[in-house]
């Protein structure tokens, strides 16, 4: 559940707004660092905190793509595929993952390490094909440096 | 100052006050703007775009629905550029809709259906597969969901929060897979939840109740009120076929708004039970059966008279009703004195002396403190409980509740939760510190500041169990705010009350949880009292109505009900006529007393518990089912109307008395034309009631009308009166108080026969603290046995901090049997059976 420091840093940042709700968004950027993910619970946690009721923060929570609202793996694969990136050739980078990792798109691996999800443009369309691994962005993607990249993540 | 703005709409002048939205200004006009997700009682929000106008130097269109006038403005509702839009905004609509009207419950009062009809286009360019989404996913008991209609107007989602405060719904997702929901599909809980039935413009949000039974343009309108308790919100009742098939919220800006609460709207189809009585019923050999109106109406007459000349007629007493119409107990009390001959008539629930009303039922909304004396208004009176809660969302008005049972409401304030029988105490320790607060100012300030000395909040906690940091935090409320508004119930000390109101200011009135207990009370319908309330020693009120009822009175003042079921056991009392009051669930030791009785009719829709016990029971109408008017709990005269006939076999309860006293005096004599019994409709009843009762004098059906009336109320000046607290004191062996209240769906009488509200009903729970569980062994859901010094019972036990430790807690119906009186805690004893 939501450890206390979250809930303390949370109140903190209603403080910072003229309105509290304006938090809402940043409360569970927080919350999802934390579980990785906002389940039911959490964003039940989040509503109380927040003052909120649990539909509210759902609602929120549920619009931003952002926000994963099932459990991941250690590693969100998010590839890009908008116009630059799919020009590119990102669906066999796509291809290539689902094949590599034996998943399909929004799946995530038995072991729990990764979770392929498709997304709309990452910014990064001068470096296209683009993906992001949590927080990393891996830039002008080809399917051997797919498998680098994977190996690489698997050793860590 | 009201600035005044002039603009132009379509050619046409108009000037509106400044802050006056396009659209209501085209109102005045008479021009219409279409809309959909405007709702003048929600705040704007602009999500639907239906009511797009041209304003002259404004780029693109305008929402008229949010966008304010300003001095000079120039606007166009029906320039070929505003129509082409709305019918590409409702085209767009249309591309993801399913258009199932056929089979869809708003089809025939559907906005979309008629908006479409009027500026849509007449074909549609979408050919490829429409989305889909979830259909027929039902949202707790009552509200059905079809995703695949809604229109994304937010209307349900608005006003959970704007007005019950109850944030349920949420839009979920985005762009075309966003829907309406709850949290994870969540049943809704809130207790006005039906209202987003009625405010839904499409059938996104349908009736559970209501589906598939009628299609809206079968159904008989009646314009009439809810008697499922003292507020009396208005709706219309919808019929067909001769079934009250459901209620929809009426316009009444002084009671309801036009919202409606669960119980009032999904409550009314008790009258459709199969439990209904359609007969009348004779005991034979110790058992109710069948007979024919004649024979029983002939059997009670006689029996009754019988039992009256052999004793006299001070034995015979009439029980009338909060729950039955102002006729039903005039003529029921003109039976007990000009047939009869005596003035036992009495009902349960009989406002004490002193109890004054509210002032309306919308008193909440001016405000500052709502004070709860032992009441909760979610159950007592559930449209008050909107109206704290709006208050609150909208007025920032706060709520102080003092009792056992936290109510919902307190969210908005703060709960001081103390010991049954300990309110007055922990009122006078308000007064204690409101009499030393510098921001009161009141003469009688240094009275109160004397008289309170020894309720200073530390020792007022020790003995009632409240938090001295509540009682503080209330106090604050009180003097920060003022005019307070207290709520109290039936067994209420008021010199406290009338106290803070001299130190305050406000109002304090009695929350009536039935729909007529004034009316009952101003019919007459109380030992000492005629209709009017000139009283029965009054020899001239005795005269006059004695010259109109062609009658001799007698002088003597009658028994009150607790006299006469005590009576009952002495034989000072061996007939009895109850018109529509479940005495056995309401009022202690009924049951015990009803027994002894040499003879006991019952006139009601179903075998209640009393009419179990009765000798004679003759089936009566329900409210919806003849005419009559009611007095709410703010006085307010509102007619209830015919929407449906009673089932064959069933008369209108004051049909059914009439009908007694023509059996009396013989059924084949004629009635002559100056008989005084010779009813045909409710209307005369009433007619003959505005004789004899001042205020009334120039009511009519007519004038009552579908608003009702309201007499003018003098708010009385209060004195300010010293009182003592008496703490109560647990005998031994009864270490913890019962307190009984009603709950909002509760198993009471009719509402307990309603098909709709069975699975919500409350059933036959008892709440109790944890710390009072746990050396009992108690957990959640076990069969317990509560025992007073009166009798026991087994309940559920539910494990809850909303009573106090102490405090036990159950729903009056299920525990009358053990209460001393039904106002009063009660010290019981608690173990698991
Ligand atoms: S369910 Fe009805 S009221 Fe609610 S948003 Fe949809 S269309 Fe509007
Ligand atoms: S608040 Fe009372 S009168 Fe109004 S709908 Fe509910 S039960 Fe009926
Ligand atoms: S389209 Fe892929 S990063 Fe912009
Ligand atoms: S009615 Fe104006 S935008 Fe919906």
């Amino acid at each position: 559940m939501l450890s206390d420091k979250a809930k303390s840093e949370i109140q903190q940042l209603k403080a910072r707004y003229p309105h509290p709700n304006s938090a809402l968004l940043p409360a569970l950027a927080l919350a999802q660092k934390e579980h990785g993910w906002l389940s039911p619970e959490v964003l039940e946690e989040v509503a109380e905190v927040m003052g909120l009721s649990p539909a509210q923060v759902g609602s929120v929570a549920s619009f931003y793509t952002m926000f994963n609202r099932r459990p991941v793996g250690k590693y969100l694969v998010q590839v890009c595929t908008n116009v630059a990136c799919s020009l590119l050739g990102a669906e066999h980078i796509v291809e290539h993952l689902k094949r590599k990792l034996g998943i399909n798109v929004g799946e995530t691996t038995p072991d729990g390490l990764f979770t392929l999800l498709e997304v709309e443009c990452l910014g990064s369309c001068g470096t296209a094909p683009v993906m992001q691994v949590n927080d990393t962005y891996y830039e002008n993607l080809t399917a051997e440096k797919i498998d680098q990249i994977l190996a690489e993540l698997r050793r860590r | 100052m009201e600035v005044l703005v002039n603009v132009t709409i379509d050619g046409q002048q108009v000037s509106v006050r400044a802050g006056t939205t396009i659209l209501d200004a085209a109102k005045q006009l008479g021009i219409p703007i279409p809309t959909f997700c405007y709702y003048a009682k929600l705040v704007g929000i602009g999500a639907c775009r239906m009511c797009l106008v041209e304003v002259e130097k404004m780029r693109g269109l305008q929402t008229a629905c949010t966008t304010k006038v300003q001095e000079g403005m120039v606007v166009r509702t029906n320039t070929p550029e505003v129509v082409q839009t709305r019918q590409g905004m409702l085209e767009f609509l249309l591309t993801n809709h399913p258009l199932d009207c056929p089979i869809c419950d708003k089809g025939g009062e559907c906005d979309l259906q008629d908006q479409v009809f009027q500026f849509g286009g007449t074909v549609s360019r979408y050919v490829e597969e429409k989305r889909h989404k979830a259909k027929a996913k039902p949202l707790g008991p009552f509200v059905m969901k079809d995703e695949e209609r809604c229109i994304l107007c937010r209307r349900c989602i608005r006003f959970l929060e704007e007005w019950p405060g109850d944030p349920e719904l949420d839009a979920f997702e985005r762009g075309r897979n966003t829907v309406v929901d709850t949290f994870y599909g969540r049943p809704l809980t809130s207790p006005f939840s039906g209202n987003v039935i009625d405010l839904c413009p499409v059938g996104a949000l349908t009736s559970i109740p209501f589906r598939f039974k009628a299609r809206s343009w079968e159904l008989k309108r009646t314009p009439s009120i809810c008697t499922l308790c003292g507020a009396g919100c208005n709706l219309t009742l919808d019929a067909k076929a001769n079934r009250l098939l459901r209620a929809v919220g009426r316009e009444n800006p002084d009671v309801n708004d036009e919202w409606l609460c669960d119980r009032g709207r999904f409550g009314q189809d008790y009258v459709r039970s199969d439990q209904r009585l359609t007969s009348p019923l004779i005991r034979k050999d110790g058992q109710l059966q069948p007979a024919t109106w004649d024979e029983a109406l002939a059997f009670a007459a006689r029996r009754i008279q019988d039992i009256a000349q052999t004793a006299n007629p001070d034995v015979v007493a009439a029980v009338g009703s909060a729950r039955a119409s102002n006729e039903a107990n005039y003529l029921l009390q003109k039976w007990a004195r000009a047939v009869v001959g005596t003035n036992n008539v009495d009902f349960a629930g009989r406002p004490a002396d002193g109890f004054a009303p509210l002032s309306s039922v919308t008193a909440p909304l001016r405000a500052g403190v709502v004070v709860l004396l032992g009441v909760d208004p979610l159950g007592d009176a559930p449209m008050v409980d909107l109206w704290i809660r709006r208050a609150a969302l909208t007025k920032g008005t706060r709520v102080v509740a003092i009792g056992p049972k936290r109510p919902v409401v307190s969210r908005y304030g703060v709960w001081l939760g103390c010991r049954p029988g300990t309110e007055s105490a922990v009122l006078a320790a308000l007064l204690h510190l409101l009499a030393r607060d510098e921001r009161v100012q009141a003469p009688a300030k240094a009275d109160l500041a004397g008289w309170t000395k020894d309720y200073a909040p530390d020792r007022v906690a020790e003995a009632t169990g409240v938090s001295v940091q509540a009682l503080k935090q209330a106090a604050d409320f009180l003097a920060a705010k003022g005019s307070p508004l207290v709520l109290y119930g039936g067994g209420a000390d008021l010199s406290p009350v009338r106290d803070l109101l001299a130190l305050l200011g406000g109002e304090a009135g009695y929350l009536a949880p039935k729909p007529n207990a004034w009316g009952a009370l101003l019919m007459g319908v109380a030992p000492d009292r005629y209709p009017g309330g000139a009283s029965v020693e009054d020899a001239k009120a005795r005269d006059s109505f004695g010259k109109q009822w062609d009658a001799r009175l007698s002088p003597r003042k009658g028994l009150a009900l607790a006299d006469m079921l005590a009576g009952c056991r002495e034989g000072i009392v061996q007939a009895m006529l109850v018109v529509e009051s479940d005495l056995v669930r309401e009022h202690p030791a009924a049951a015990e007393a009803l027994r002894t009785l040499r003879f006991l009719v019952v006139v009601d829709q179903f075998l209640t518990a009393t009419a179990e016990l009765a000798d004679v029971v003759l089936p009566s109408a329900a409210p919806s089912e003849t005419d009559g008017t009611f007095l709410n709990l703010a006085k307010r005269l509102q007619r209830a109307a015919q929407a449906t006939y009673p089932p064959k076999g069933v008369r209108p309860a004051w049909r059914v008395i009439a009908d007694l006293v023509d059996a009396a005096q013989g059924k084949d004599k004629k009635r002559g034309a100056e008989s005084h019994w010779d009813y045909e409709t409710a209307a005369e009843i009433w007619r003959e009631i505005t004789r004899g009762v001042p205020v009334c004098r120039e009511c009519t059906y007519e004038t009552i009308g579908t608003a009702g009336w309201q007499p003018e109320s003098a708010a009385e000046k209060v004195k300010p009166v010293p009182f003592a607290v008496e703490y109560p004191v647990a005998p031994e062996g009864y270490p913890l108080t019962l307190a009984a209240g009603q709950a909002l769906f509760p198993k009471a009488t009719p509402a307990r026969y309603s098909p709709a509200l069975a699975p919500v009903l409350w059933g036959d729970v008892l709440l109790v603290h944890p710390k009072d569980a746990e050396g009992r062994g108690i957990k959640t859901g076990d069969a317990v046995r509560v025992a007073s010094a009166r009798g026991a019972v087994e309940l559920k036990a539910r494990l809850t901090d909303e009573v106090v430790p102490g405090c036990v807690w159950a729903c009056l119906e299920s525990v009358a049997a053990l209460l001393e009186a039904p106002d009063k805690a009660t010290h019981v004893k608690l173990s698991r059976s």
